[in-house]
């Protein structure tokens, strides 16, 4: 077995950041082999705290593209390796058989065009879902300007297919890839899988945006999203934080902050979980989220006609918007109510709610356990940002 | 005194009985009581939980129709999952989070509201939280043909629920779980036990020992290097344990 061959192929596919391979969907009956779990299992983390769930690798580094935040592009020197479909079918198999993998991650450089690199992919994973009968989680990554054909044969093998749009807009496009057409080869074919999902039940696709190598806009990007999801059947929009790489044109492009990607994702989940509208996200002059407070606590300080809420009386949809409460914390404040008044933060507490985020925007029967003098002068009050590291003891 | 068996009906019913009889349950730590006590033992397996509920009920005006709902099966769950706990402390966290579902409500305490109840969750949420981990920490050797064991780091009695867990994963496979020197199988749904002895040595390294570790350090980002992040994913106790844990413990 050649390992130097999965060093290669597997760095060159670690900038796609989604992981997950929670799944509901059956791809197969009797499966010898795999299954999915709706939680998804994670498998390892490296030292920069990313999960590794998936074996994520790529068919070939060889690409006939120019993206030039691409560490694979055309233009770089570096070594060119490929797998063979029985090649990495029997290294895979052998992998989720040790419970090293939750799932196989599957992309591709274009090389011959890309109608052969995709074959070569589908061939992959036909050679599982058929002669290894395995029933897990496969995710596989269309590439730009794929055609219907291959969209729906990759639906009904796949759990997950995603197109990477990279960019929010052609504009931007235009400086991470000359040789891709925005509408073309993303948006239409993003259009065709949104289409092709919807007759596959069981699979779902996804997107990634490059953040901060094209000098996007929060605002921009947030916008597709909210487009994607209200038009484009999507379930989750990914956002990878832009780090430069060596002998490429963007190679001195400052790396874009993790907390601007955190930041998008708290905005996402918000949309997703919350019921936010993109009319309740508040971006400053250039176009950005606030880096210093989280979306949902700049929400609740620009809007103080509607806090504090009441725990004992307020909806669902009220106590989601309150910060430190989440859809599972609503859920639970709600329960309790059932049977029993909530009397004091200690209650909340137990619940596992945080107090320290939440106590300027609620009362307990009536009453305020924490300062809601910000109520009078939000813009001078001063919020404390909580760190998710500060209660983890090592 | 009130004795019963680590089973979560058993745990209720001793809940019930002590309040119905006065007498006092036995939990870890009393047990030696029994050697000089002259009361009478009651073994709450010898008792209905409907009969012991109508009685409840009738004495105490109190609803506990929630016993044979959904919820009630909710709280039997987790005092069985609280159960596989190694915590010596158990026993009195779920008899005082018991009390608190009959007294303040079945939701009060599936909640965690109380500090009690809290404590039931923490248990809960332990053994739930090791299961999770092995799902994905566990790595398994071919031993023989549809045969596959493993040696995990275990510090509760996870070793049925992980098993049950890998039912799904490997339909056609025996799996072996190396836990000290009682091991645990699972085969076609029947979890059984094996000798250890049988299986310790397919636990050697193979070639995919060095796969893993190879493909493991290609998907490192080394320009978001944040071992802070790591170690609360993989706490350090599992390090000496999990071939990962050298490199993370270089990056450290």
């Amino acid at each position: 077995m050649d390992i130097k061959k999965l060093s290669i192929l597997g760095a060159a596919a670690k900038y796609d950041i989604c992981s997950s391979s929670a799944s509901t969907g059956h791809k197969i009956a009797k499966a010898a082999m795999g299954n999915t779990v709706p939680s998804g299992v994670c498998h390892s983390f490296t030292p920069d705290g990313r999960c590794v769930s998936l074996l994520k690798v790529l068919m070939t580094n060889e690409c006939e593209k120019d993206c030039s935040y691409c560490p694979n592009r055309v233009q770089r020197d570096v070594p060119r390796t490929a797998f063979a479909p029985e090649e990495l079918s029997r290294l895979f198999i052998n992998m989720y058989e040790r419970n090293y993998v939750e799932g196989l991650f599957l992309s591709s450089g274009v090389r011959h065009g890309m109608a052969d690199s995709t074959e070569n992919m589908i061939k992959t994973i036909e050679i599982l879902r058929l002669r290894y009968r395995f029933g897990g989680y496969i995710h596989l990554k269309m590439l730009p300007g794929i055609s219907e054909q291959y969209i729906s044969q990759a639906a009904r093998l796949a759990d997950r297919i995603s197109l990477n749009l990279e960019a929010p807009n052609s504009d931007r496009l235009k400086v991470l890839s000359s040789s891709k057409n925005y509408e073309k080869d993303l948006l239409l074919p993003i259009k065709k899988i949104a289409g092709v999902v919807e007759q596959n039940p069981g699979t779902t696709h996804i997107t990634q945006f490059i953040v901060g190598a094209a000098q996007e806009t929060d605002r921009e990007i947030l916008t597709t999203v909210n487009d994607l999801y209200s038009s484009y059947n999507l379930k989750r929009a990914y956002f990878s934080a832009f780090s430069p790489v060596y002998d490429t044109p963007l190679e001195n492009i400052a790396p874009a902050p993790p907390i601007r990607e955190n930041r998008l994702y708290q905005s996402d989940f918000l949309m997703r979980f919350y019921d936010f509208k993109f009319k309740d996200f508040y971006f400053d002059g250039t176009g950005n989220l606030d880096l210093e407070l989280d979306p949902k606590l700049i929400y609740a300080v620009r809007n103080p006609q509607l806090f504090p809420v009441e725990v004992n009386r307020a909806s669902y949809e009220q106590l989601l918007r309150v910060p430190g409460i989440g859809p599972k914390s609503a859920r639970k404040i709600l329960q309790v109510r059932r049977q029993y008044r909530i009397n004091s933060p200690m209650e909340l507490k137990n619940m596992g709610i945080s107090l320290k985020r939440c106590q300027k925007f609620i009362t307990i029967s009536g009453k305020c356990y924490d300062s809601t003098r910000w109520l009078l002068a939000p813009s001078q009050y001063e919020y404390e940002q909580l760190s998710m590291f500060k209660e983890v003891s090592l | 005194m009130i004795i019963f068996s680590d089973h979560p009906q058993s745990i209720i019913k001793a809940f019930m009985l002590s309040k119905l009889t006065g007498d006092t349950v036995i939990t870890e730590g009393s047990g030696s009581l029994l050697l000089f006590s002259g009361n009478a033992v009651i073994n709450t397996d010898s008792y209905d939980l409907e009969e012991l509920a109508q009685q409840y009920k009738e004495q105490f005006h109190t609803n506990v129709d929630w016993l044979h709902t959904y919820k009630g099966n909710e709280l039997m769950l987790a005092v069985y999952k609280a159960l596989k706990h190694c915590s010596e402390s158990k026993y009195s966290i779920i008899l005082k989070a018991v009390e608190d579902a009959f007294t303040k409500g079945i939701n009060y305490c599936l909640q965690g509201a109380s500090i009690h109840s809290k404590k039931l969750h923490s248990l809960c949420s332990d053994v739930n939280h090791e299961v999770y981990r092995m799902m994905g920490f566990i790595r398994f050797k071919p031993a023989g043909e549809k045969c596959l064991v493993a040696k995990p780091l275990l510090y509760h009695d996870t070793a049925d629920l992980i098993l049950r867990e890998f039912q799904g994963r490997y339909p056609n496979h025996r799996v072996v779980i190396i836990a000290g020197s009682q091991s645990r199988a699972i085969e076609n749904d029947n979890i059984f036990d094996v000798s250890s002895d049988d299986y310790e040595k397919y636990l050697k390294e193979d070639i995919y020992d060095s796969v893993w570790e190879e493909y493991y350090k290609s998907q490192y980002i080394e320009p978001r290097k944040n071992m802070r992040l790591a170690a609360a994913k993989i706490p350090k106790k599992y390090w000496d344990w999990m071939p990962e844990g050298k490199t993370l413990k270089s990056e450290e």
